[in-house]
């Protein structure tokens, strides 16, 4: 340093302008360098001289909301100062015991992740290698909505309207999400192939309506601190966040004095944090103790018997429809009078590997200890013969008077809704609709799909799906099954011609896009978000920050799709996103006129209802049963379904719930060369594939196989270390978790994870759906996702 | 102090190659706005992304601490970006930009003999320098040299370290200069 002064010191002033010409030159090549890196004329972004508002205002707090499918809703605030998120909060508002706050979990707290996530998609692309070859051109916005119009005519114009596909994608739940408007433009330009049932519920939603009538089976969860017995059986709130305030209210059951059971092959958060006891059963073998348990209140005479006579057919023989053949009862079942086999808790305990004193105890205690509340999951009905777990439950709760009654539950579906919001209107001309799960099946031969296979509202599908349009989802090559089946379906481009992705991120199921469009996030535009199945509030989503580079909402460029299509006036009908919103706020206002307006409910960003009694189902009809029947084929809780005997398909759709011997269940012979069951749970840290490449959230949880110690003995694996699950479908490579809260013989690993292959097709990501099976159920035409067979080894 | 022989200039070889390959114009463009795509815009996982903040902040984001540093020393100067908030300010190119300006800043203050002002202009070109460009370009420019195709931009990934380093040597010389 000192010597650079000393030789600089005596440099003339002419030198010294003469060094500083130098450096001119230097940084005219930085400018060169700038402008370079900046790329052929694509750069568009300059420094400009400032103007006044360029981002010293005080920071503002917008509120906006949560609405990935996650099992929550919940309050978020975006604190915003010069246009960007600085930090993120939750509501503060004042609660009580009936309106707890709507707080945000770890998944939305870690907002910033997602919005300033370097990967973000920025620019709309088109495909320019082979389909999957992950080769992208960077296009205009204009160049994209001219090839979306232009293939949504020629496709309708080509194969008819039943072609065109409106894939499952629930990245955005929210009322206003960018896939309804997609449905309503489709809907406009002649009509699109959709889709029933879901990913997450598809059986219990099927199945529970053969027993009620409905599958509005749930009760406001203020109940629950009159319940005396709640069983969690396969449910799972504690991680997946199943109703925002799920685990608040279990907590306030738990201090009023109720005992908590949970049934799980897992011990998951929710048994730790809350159970009295854990009962772990092999997957697929929650009719089998059902079924004993249902022997024990008939042998013990432990049932409720004013209440079976009063409400239910199909208990006994005297109990059944005319017509009906002898021996369909479910007391002839139970007792194996036709069948010969009792379905005692030993008989039970050889399929489940629950004991059968245990089986006893929670039958006894069930029956007797009043009231009850046997709340299920969606975790049992994932499987292959997912329709009998919510049949067998809704059937128990029946016989032991639990339905309609305070602090009880009618178990099923379980869902409630005493808040209406209406949906963004569109009227489809194509009413025929297949099982979500069946998309892929569809691309392969949806032209000889039928009734008998699932499709619905009509005989058979006009043709094979030729276009796809995939707004916010990762579906196609993550959530679906068998994703290596699935991929070859994708990759061929003569079968489905053209698919349409619009996204945050580069997931699996983008690169098997023809077109990406960078889609915006919910702190970019305004809509209105609604709970996931429990809660009376409503949300507001309003707008923090601009969308980032060339991120664009979804109603703006499908009005650019519209007007190419010369369908914009009737698709906006002259309303922006805000009147939409405005047009939602207004039908609720119908039905609730106590609504706040527009104003007021946005400057609060929520508003919670104050309903004076809880909501109970089937409280009208236990109370006054004549003049409140069952929404059900004879009005009464139908333990025994003529609709299901009539399907004549006993051995699959038996007309009351049995136990089914699960393809690729525990006495699958199969078992001798893959010998682990595998299932996958609903990790805390992410909402389906949502969040799974924020890092915040991979330290919470990262991809790890649970193992039991005595199965990872056996294999010579150790806690920590990488291995192998495989099946004949896949193989894929995880860090083992070696515990005994999960039982011997089976495994499981969080879903979600994005699928990574090598180049050897081994799934480096450790997606389950790697080694998952396509194979509808038999009635819901569901995802049997939890039902599989692996075996484990060291990597 | 003299420039460096141009075959000592780190990268000047790669450039001088970039242009001088027998390729038509409309191909040596593609070639280049494909490796621009690939490096810098997407789709997916960005392998050298040219914003300072997913270098410098704790949680490796855009619009993160160091862009608003940025966002706060342009405005200094009464300069902002033109996508106000839809573009992360701390992109490299900006960055350099900003160079460029001040450069020409000074050199119009030293035709007009405002040597004082003249002088501030040189110390904020060393103090930005400082503060965000040498902080992060280096690192920023291996990712461009380990995963740019195209000799151009592996020449500009060599250069661009080079360049900054004997840009501060320079102008620091000069304020060290002025300052004794």
């Amino acid at each position: 340093m000192g010597e650079h002064k000393n030789s600089s010191s005596d440099a003339s002033a002419s030198n010294k302008k003469q060094l500083s010409r130098r450096s001119f030159l230097k940084l005219s090549a930085g400018v060169v360098a700038g402008t370079s890196l900046a790329g052929c004329g694509s750069f568009s972004t300059a420094l400009v001289p400032a103007n006044a508002s360029s981002g010293d205002e005080d920071v503002k707090i917008i509120p906006t909301a949560g609405s990935h499918n996650c099992g929550g809703r919940c309050v978020l605030k975006a604190h915003v100062k010069g246009g960007v998120v600085q930090r993120i909060t939750t509501d503060e508002e004042s609660e009580n015991e009936k309106i707890p706050q709507l707080r945000a979990c770890l998944r939305c707290r870690s907002y910033r992740e997602r919005l300033y996530h370097p990967d973000r998609l920025k620019y709309p692309m088109k495909r320019v290698g082979k389909r999957g070859e992950n080769k992208f051109e960077r296009i205009s916005w204009d160049e994209a909505t001219t090839t979306i119009a232009n293939e949504l005519k020629r496709v309708v114009s080509q194969y008819g309207p039943e072609a065109i596909y409106w894939q499952l994608a629930s990245g955005d739940t929210s009322i206003l999400a960018e896939r309804f408007f997609m449905r309503r433009l489709l809907s406009l330009n002649g009509g699109c192939l959709t889709w029933y049932g879901s990913y997450s519920s598809a059986c219990t939603s099927m199945a529970t309506p053969y027993t009620y009538g409905t599958g509005n089976t749930g009760n406001s969860l203020d109940t629950l601190q009159h319940s005396k017995l709640i069983i969690l059986w396969g449910f799972n709130p504690a991680e997946t966040v199943f109703g925002t305030n799920t685990s608040f209210f279990l907590k306030k059951a738990k201090e009023a004095g109720a005992k908590i059971i949970v049934i799980d092959p897992r011990y998951s958060d929710t048994a730790a944090a809350f159970a009295d006891e854990w009962i772990p059963n092999l997957p697929t073998t929650d009719n089998a103790v059902m079924d004993a348990m249902t022997y024990v209140m008939i042998t013990e005479n432990l049932y409720d018997k004013a209440f079976v006579d009063k409400y239910c057919i199909g208990f006994d023989e005297d109990q059944m429809p005319d017509g009906i053949p002898d021996g369909n009862s479910l007391k002839t079942y139970i007792l194996g009078l036709k069948d010969g086999i009792p379905k005692t808790p030993e008989w039970a305990e050889k399929i489940s590997r629950v004991p059968a004193d245990r089986i006893r105890r929670l039958a006894r205690e069930y029956a007797t200890v009043k009231p009850a509340a046997l709340i299920q999951g969606y975790g049992s009905q994932r499987h292959a013969y997912g329709e009998q777990p919510p049949r067998g439950a809704t059937v128990l709760a029946a016989i032991t008077g639990n339905v309609g009654v305070l602090g009880g539950w009618a178990s099923g579906a379980g869902s409630y809704s005493r808040v209406s919001v209406p949906a963004l209107p569109f009227n489809n001309p194509v009413k025929k609709m297949i099982s979500m799960f069946q998309w892929a099946e569809a691309i392969e031969r949806g032209a000889e799909l039928t009734a008998e296979d699932g499709v619905m509202n009509g005989d058979r599908l006009a043709s094979n799906v030729k276009l796809m349009v995939n707004i916010g989802g990762n579906v196609p090559a993550n959530q679906h099954s068998d994703i290596n089946s699935t991929l070859k379906i994708l990759e061929d481009e003569s079968k489905c011609e053209f698919i349409l992705t619009a996204e945050h991120f580069m997931t699996p199921s983008a690169l098997y896009s023809d077109i990406i469009l960078p889609a915006t996030m919910y702190f970019e535009r305004e809509s209105i978000a609604t709970p996931w199945t429990w809660g009376d509030y409503v949300l507001y989503q309003g707008i923090a920050v601009d969308p980032p580079f060339e991120c664009r909402d979804g109603y703006d460029w499908m009005c650019e799709v519209a007007e190419k299509l010369g369908l914009k006036d009737k698709f906006t009908e002259g309303r922006t996103r805000e009147g939409w919103v405005r047009f939602i706020l207004d039908g609720i206002r119908q039905k609730h006129p106590e609504f706040p307006s527009y104003e007021e409910f946005k400057a609060r960003g929520v508003y919670k209802f104050n309903f004076a009694e809880p909501q109970i189902a089937f409280k009208a009809q236990i109370e006054n049963p004549e003049a409140n029947p069952f929404p059900t084929p004879s009005g009464k809780i139908e333990i025994f379904s003529q609709r299901l005997y009539e399907m004549n398909k006993p051995d699959e759709i038996p007309a009351i719930p049995k136990y089914i011997e699960s393809w690729e269940g525990p006495s699958d012979p199969l078992k001798e060369q893959f010998p682990l069951q595998c299932f996958a749970w609903h990790s805390k840290a992410f909402s389906h594939s949502t969040y799974h490449n924020i890092d915040w959230l991979r330290e919470a949880q990262n991809m790890v196989l649970w193992i039991n110690t005595t199965d990872a003995k056996a294999r010579g694996i150790e806690n920590g270390d990488r291995v192998r699950v495989f099946n004949k479908r896949g193989e894929l490579e995880i860090e083992a978790k070696v515990t005994t809260r999960i039982m011997p013989g089976v495994v499981a690993m969080p879903q979600g994870s994005w699928f990574k292959p090598d180049s050897n097709g081994v799934d480096q990501g450790g997606c389950i759906n790697t080694i998952t099976k396509y194979h509808p159920t038999p009635l819901a035409k569901g995802n049997p996702q939890h039902t599989n067979l692996v075996e484990v080894k060291k990597a | 102090m003299d420039l460096q022989p141009e075959d000592q200039i780190p990268g000047l070889t790669q450039l001088k190659d970039a242009f001088t390959k027998q390729i038509s114009a409309e191909q040596c463009c593609s070639q280049l706005r494909h490796d621009y795509q690939v490096l810098f815009e997407g789709p997916g996982k960005l392998p050298a992304p040219p914003w300072e903040s997913v270098y410098l902040s704790a949680e490796k984001l855009i619009f993160d601490e160091q862009t608003m540093a940025v966002r706060q020393f342009y405005k200094k100067h009464n300069i902002q970006i033109s996508n106000f908030g839809k573009e992360p300010d701390d992109h490299i190119g900006l960055e350099l930009q900003f160079m460029a300006i001040l450069a020409d800043k000074s050199f119009q203050l030293l035709l007009e003999h405002n040597i004082s002002d003249f002088h501030t202009a040189i110390s904020a070109q060393v103090d930005f320098l400082k503060e965000h460009l040498l902080q992060w370009a280096s690192q920023f420019a291996d990712l461009v040299c380990l995963n740019a195709e195209t000799s151009f931009y592996k020449g500009l990934g060599l250069f661009l370290p080079w360049y900054l380093e004997s840009d501060f040597d320079f102008l620091n010389s000069y304020v060290l200069t002025e300052t004794t």
